[in-house]
């Protein structure tokens, strides 16, 4: 969990950065090269531990899997608001971090950066744990997690008024 | 691939990949398809409006330029009083209108610290050390030592924790509003607050609620209505700000806010209270500490606390203070504060010694006081007019007793008040407004301000003067209730010859 929170720290510190200018546009492309370098380390981990220990090498990725996805849904599509004050008068109050990327633009570079790391990491979950059907169920839910808010027909969606205040 | 350690079989996984379920490879070829689609699409905006061109076109054929200057009606009230009245001098207990020497019932002096001498030393000494102007914001090389003494001196003054300084008196509420309270909270305001709060109001994007001017019931009627709802929604109502803002003493009608059953109303029901004391700083209270010391409720009462240092005080800008934390606050998001370069500081040596000299002199509290009463006393038995305001107020409007119904021809006749009452040496003025931008329709009146330095019989003259200039126009309306001459158009004249020598 080391380097999620690493990630989570690093994103939290300049996730404003893009609602106020254009600079930030290559800040946020940077925090994403970092989280995925972060990502990959930490799959090299688990691997490597994993394997030396008693908990099988397929389990090691399908773990990596569901953290990733979990803690980006947690931090791209639960989390509202901005860490610091903005001048929009609260507009960033109802909306969560992957709205207010780009200024609610679809399909940016970054949004679509963002979009396949879940898939590619699904894929290398699905490898590894041999196409077993139940790291595939597990692995195909939260890849879903991940894959649905960010469709734009979801676009400042709230389910059922699921975290709407 | 050094990391995968040499127990995996890369061979037994490739014999995976051939033996997959074929659900599992209609998912993955699915999956890629999406992030295909993804990355071919071109980004847009969801918000944004597409048009077609036809739809532009017709939009380019109905834009009329707006004038880069509108148009200026030639009986607009400023230019009108330009040509009318030429001041000269000093706006103290006198001011030298046309010439003549007139009892200044028009600006507000309550305190009497405009051209005293003691302030005007201080103010020269600080213009010697530090220059005209501060030539930054607060936070950007603006910050003089002074600065830091009025605040610290006004945070004492009005027992709390912490003061910031504005620049502009009108700007304080106007910043302080918005800095709290954002879009999607709740804003209950009386109808009849002043230019500046309002403002700070639109500024703000909350909802608001008006309640009837001083209309306690009303107000309480409003947040009732919201609990109801609350209780509907609680998750809604938990990220919900509530806020009161009200006026310590109403510059548009005189009277004074109801403080007490406020802060009762507050604690009930959960919401804070933005108290603007533009006015009532200086003037209401023993010590002129405003509204809380008038009914003696500690100021730890009220979230916040905005007041002019343009009124009673003589200088320019304005304060909040408050809690420590809630003052901070707007040290970086005050907008007025950040964006608006500090007061200059001479004047905010001015504003220190006037503290000063009010600390040191409570006895012009008093008198101004009796000053307001006693000219409230005088107004109330006048004849064809109707006075508002608090007896203790310094602010009071004159009001006719009849109107005519139309506001414009009601102001017209003020206006002939004023002009009569002028012309025998008492300087008044009618209220303006920005009509179109106002919450509600003003009434038109004459509003007048007491300074504390005036004697009994200057008061007594006044009076007199007044009750004479309404009879008079009164007199002359019911008599001819056309063409009626103004005493100033001679002056109007003399005005007209003096600038074509110019």
């Amino acid at each position: 969990m080391y380097c999620y929170h690493l990630v989570l720290l690093a994103l939290s510190e300049h996730w404003d950065g893009f609602k106020i200018d254009d600079l930030s546009h290559i800040g946020i492309r940077t925090e994403c090269v970092f989280e995925l370098t972060k990502i990959v380390e930490g799959c090299k981990n688990a691997v490597y531990y994993t394997s030396r220990s008693s908990v099988d090498g397929t389990v090691a990725w399908t773990l990596t899997n569901v953290l990733h996805d979990v803690s980006m849904f947690v931090m791209l599509h639960v989390t509202k608001g901005t860490p610091w004050e903005t001048p929009d008068q609260g507009v960033a109050r109802t909306e969560t971090q992957w709205e207010q990327i780009d200024f609610g633009k679809q399909f940016t570079a970054t949004k679509k950066f963002l979009t396949t790391v879940p898939v590619v990491l699904f894929f290398l979950a699905s490898f590894y744990s041999r196409y077993d059907k139940y790291h595939f169920v597990i692995n195909a839910s939260v890849l879903a997690l991940n894959l649905i808010p960010k469709l734009p027909q979801l676009h400042k969606v709230r389910l059922f008024g699921i975290n709407k205040y | 691939m050094a990391v995968i350690p040499a127990t995996w079989d890369m061979y037994d996984l490739i014999q995976g990949v051939l033996q997959a379920p074929w659900y599992h490879m209609v998912f993955e070829v699915a999956l890629v398809l999406l992030i295909v689609k993804i990355y071919i699409s071109q980004s847009f905006s969801p918000e944004k409006t597409v048009l077609t061109d036809k739809e532009k076109e017709t939009l380019v054929e109905e834009w009329v330029p707006e004038p880069l200057a509108p148009d200026v009606p030639d009986d607009h009230p400023i230019l009108k009083s330009m040509e009318k009245y030429c001041i000269e001098g000093q706006n103290g207990k006198y001011v030298t209108v046309n010439g003549k020497s007139c009892i200044n019932l028009a600006s507000f002096n309550f305190l009497s610290m405009v051209g005293k001498k003691e302030i005007e030393d201080e103010a020269l000494k600080a213009l010697k050390v530090y220059g005209v102007g501060s030539c930054g914001p607060r936070g950007f090389y603006g910050t003089m030592d002074v600065h830091l003494h009025l605040e610290d001196d006004l945070a004492k003054f009005m027992n709390c924790e912490e003061a910031i300084l504005y620049s502009y008196g009108f700007a304080t509420i106007a910043s302080a509003i918005p800095a709290y309270s954002k879009r999607g909270d709740i804003i209950y305001a009386d109808e009849n607050v002043g230019f500046a709060v309002q403002k700070g109001l639109t500024a703000s994007r909350s909802h608001i609620r008006w309640f009837r001017h001083n209309d306690m019931e009303h107000l309480e009627s409003l947040l009732i209505e919201q609990e109801k709802l609350d209780k509907k929604n609680p998750k809604k109502a938990k990220v919900t700000r509530r806020f009161i803002v009200v006026e310590g003493l109403y510059l548009n009608s005189g009277d004074i806010c109801p403080l007490p059953k406020l802060v009762e109303l507050k604690w009930k029901y959960k919401v804070r209270i933005f108290l603007e004391e533009a006015m009532s700083f200086g003037v209401l209270g023993q010590t002129g500490r405003g509204v809380t010391e008038h009914f003696e409720i500690s100021p730890d009462h009220i979230d916040l606390i905005a007041a002019s240092l343009e009124t009673a005080i003589a200088s320019t800008g304005g304060f909040c203070c408050g809690k420590k934390f809630i003052i901070d606050h707007q040290r970086l998001s005050g907008l007025g504060y950040c964006f608006s370069a500090s007061q200059p500081p001479m004047l905010a040596s001015a504003a220190l010694q006037a503290l000063k000299m009010l600390e040191s002199k409570p006895r012009i509290l008093v008198d101004l006081r009796e000053n307001c009463e006693r000219f409230h006393q005088k107004l109330m038995n006048m004849p064809g007019v109707k006075v508002i305001g608090d007896p203790i107020s310094p602010i009071k409007h004159l009001m006719l007793a009849e109107p005519a119904g139309d506001p414009g021809l009601d102001v017209r006749t003020l206006e002939m008040v004023v002009d009569n009452a002028m012309n025998d040496g008492v300087a008044l003025t009618v209220s303006r407004y920005l009509e179109p931008e106002e919450h509600l329709p003003k009434d038109p009146s004459i509003r007048l301000s007491v300074n504390c330095e005036l004697t009994h019989e200057e008061i007594d003259r006044s009076a007199d003067i007044i009750s004479q200039s309404f009879q008079a126009v009164l007199g002359k309306l019911t008599t001819r209730s056309l063409d009626v001459s103004s005493p100033l158009n001679s002056v109007q004249q003399d005005n007209r010859s003096l600038k074509a020598s110019r």
